[in-house]
């Protein structure tokens, strides 16, 4: 899902291309420091020649932002008050890189049908993007996608790990 | 006959208890005779010998098919429920030596060992094929029920017996049996959720998609020759992730994509009389059920509400669906009558009720329903009554599906670790694994009608 290439497109896109600079900064280091995943987006940047601070500043904020979901209740989808606080977060750096595009993937416990739990997702993943977007995030910088229950992040049978599952994401493009 | 027939002692049952004997001896040719009630909520199994076919001459290289034959067609009536298979080892007679036509067989002998039904062969080997002959016989009626021979490859023992297992059901229940089915379902044995399907028993299962993603929701087409999926995979590295529908034909293995809305695009339920589908969208920004054609394109959009619409099953006329809707708050099943559109509730036992399979009579729908901490299935029928729980005890049991006979229930279950897919009787009964010889998990089975074509 998360290339390479799309890693430096986001970074230009947050940054800008005006600066010769940044950019070789850019190509040198996802080089060095991009893994597969996600989320530590830019953790080594330091290690990179003399990087400027605002795309340190970016890359800290950005694992920040991305490390931090959202969770709900077992079949609900309604934002909790601690839900509405880390959205407020959300809200807060879109504001701040305006050039940000982030994607909403909603997920689920492995308790239920397959079906009734990607419909659910898709719930979650509207929630958090309906409240953004009432909060005056502009809709084309939100995308969302059901995962229901097919990427759980742990697999035993306790309440603990059913609730780190249930679960939106916040992921930057 | 002087004796009554084997028929009246099994079904005195059937016939106090439901009235659907009736429809099937009316769907008859005349000339058959129930032997089996396959409607009957409490058949008892019915004692039957199968020993070794007699090697009647060719090359005798085709020798041990003789057990080969036997076994193969005994586990095929196993799986029925309907049969209990005697144990050759005690058997009176050498399979090779004993007679196979009515004056030879030893109807006394057979009925000492306690078998109703004997079902005696013979074949022969030569130039590369199999000629087996099969006669089914009434042991207390001392009958010959039918005779029936099949030609076909050497290699093709399972076949010829499936072949006259199907036709030996049609003789005994008035319908064919289930034997030319596959079930689709998937597994994760690779690393990714992909599409599997498997003869109608878990034989041979084979691995259909090569996706790398996440593949799910299998449903067969009416005529048994496309397969509805639903899978994650990209068109294009540009495209984004998104659950779309695809539609494999399955005697070409061509895929073509079937919706690609953003959104859901999930839950394929065919129409019965095919060329159609009943799926789940949330193009609108919420899920709801939708008719489209095998194009993909939108014909009616079937449910307009603030809640979760998924999961549609048809009812076999076509005029009705069962589905999932949480506009209670939480799931549960509501038939949707198309001719008035309107929806109305079927389950207010719990409160998660999920995964409807209408069954292909018409008369009952299995789900699962979630109860103190476990799901379960239950059969309810169409109007709300005879709520029946036929799983329990430990682990989860998911996702029912109905044989195309409507005699079995196929589902998921976690009962013994590992989930993967279980069958049992309608009423709950002998309820075993397939015993899939597939590693990961087996998920969300989907059994195929009656097939015309041989698809492997």
């Amino acid at each position: 899902m998360w290339t390479l290439g799309s890693v430096l497109l986001v970074l230009l896109m947050v940054m800008g291309v005006s600066c010769a600079k940044k950019v070789v900064t850019e190509q040198q280091e996802p080089a060095k420091a991009e893994p597969a995943a996600p989320a530590p987006a830019a953790k080594e940047e330091p290690k990179a020649p003399p990087a400027p601070p605002a795309p340190d500043k970016l890359a800290e904020a950005k694992k920040v932002f991305e490390a931090e979901g959202i969770y709900f209740d077992f079949d609900k989808y309604n934002l909790k008050p601690e839900a509405i606080k880390v959205l407020d977060k959300k809200i807060a750096f879109l504001k701040e890189y305006p050039q940000a595009k982030v994607l909403i993937p909603g997920n689920c416990d492995p308790r239920g049908s397959n079906e009734y739990n990607l419909a659910l997702g898709d719930r979650r993943a509207n929630a958090a993007k309906s409240y953004m977007v009432k909060a005056g995030v502009a809709e084309n910088r939100l995308s969302t996608i059901s995962y229901g229950e097919e990427k759980l992040i742990c697999t035993e049978s306790t309440e603990a790990c059913w609730a780190k599952c249930r679960r939106d994401d916040f992921i930057v493009q | 006959m002087k004796r009554p027939l084997l028929t009246v002692r099994r079904l005195t049952l059937a016939l106090l208890a439901i009235g659907t004997l009736a429809f099937i001896l009316q769907a008859l040719p005349v000339a058959s005779r129930i032997y089996i009630d396959i409607s009957s909520p409490s058949q008892r199994k019915i004692p039957i010998a199968i020993p070794a076919l007699r090697h009647e001459g060719g090359d005798a290289a085709g020798y041990p098919l003789a057990n080969n034959l036997a076994e193969s067609l005994g586990g095929a009536l196993t799986f029925t429920g309907l049969f209990q298979v005697l144990n050759p080892k005690m058997f009176l007679q050498d399979a090779q030596q004993m007679g196979t036509d009515l004056a030879e067989i030893k109807f006394a002998e057979w009925s000492f060992l306690g078998a109703d039904m004997l079902v005696r062969g013979s074949y022969r080997v030569s130039g590369g094929k199999l000629e087996v002959t099969f006669r089914l016989f009434d042991v207390i009626n001392q009958t010959q029920i039918m005779k029936k021979s099949y030609l076909d490859e050497a290699t093709a023992v399972r076949q010829i017996v499936l072949r006259f297992a199907d036709d030996m059901m049609l003789q005994l229940t008035g319908e064919p049996g289930i034997f030319n089915t596959r079930i689709a379902f998937v597994g994760n044995g690779t690393g990714h959720k992909e599409i599997y399907v498997a003869d109608f028993d878990g034989f041979s299962p084979r691995r259909l998609t090569n996706d790398n993603s996440i593949d799910l929701n299998p449903e067969w087409s009416q005529d048994g020759k496309s397969l509805a999926y639903v899978s994650y995979k990209k068109g294009n590295p540009s495209q984004r992730e998104n659950p779309n529908l695809y539609l494999m034909n399955l005697l070409t293995k061509s895929v073509q994509i079937l919706s690609q809305r953003p959104g859901l695009n999930i839950s394929p339920a065919w129409h019965p009389q095919g060329g159609k589908l009943a799926v789940t969208l949330s193009v609108s920004g919420n899920s709801e059920l939708y008719l489209i054609d095998t194009r993909g394109q939108i014909l009616e959009q079937l449910t307009k509400s603030f809640a979760i619409a998924v999961s549609p099953s048809w009812s076999p006329d076509g005029r009705k669906l069962a589905y999932v809707s949480n506009r209670t708050d939480k799931p549960q099943i509501y038939i949707l009558d198309l001719a008035g559109n309107t929806s109305t509730r079927l389950t207010f036992e719990g409160d998660y009720n999920t995964s409807p399979a209408w069954s292909p009579r018409g008369d009952r729908i299995a789900f699962s329903g979630f109860y103190e901490g476990k799901f379960n299935i239950f059969l309810i029928s169409p109007n709300g009554n005879d709520l029946r729980q036929l799983t329990g005890g430990s682990g989860n049991n998911e996702n029912p599906c109905w044989s195309p006979d409507g005699r079995m229930i196929l589902f998921q279950s976690d009962r013994q670790g590992g989930t993967t897919l279980w069958v049992m009787l309608a009423n709950g009964s002998d309820q075993r694994p397939l015993g899939l010889r597939l590693g990961g998990t087996h998920t969300e089975p989907a059994w195929s009608p009656r097939l015309t074509w041989n698809p492997s």
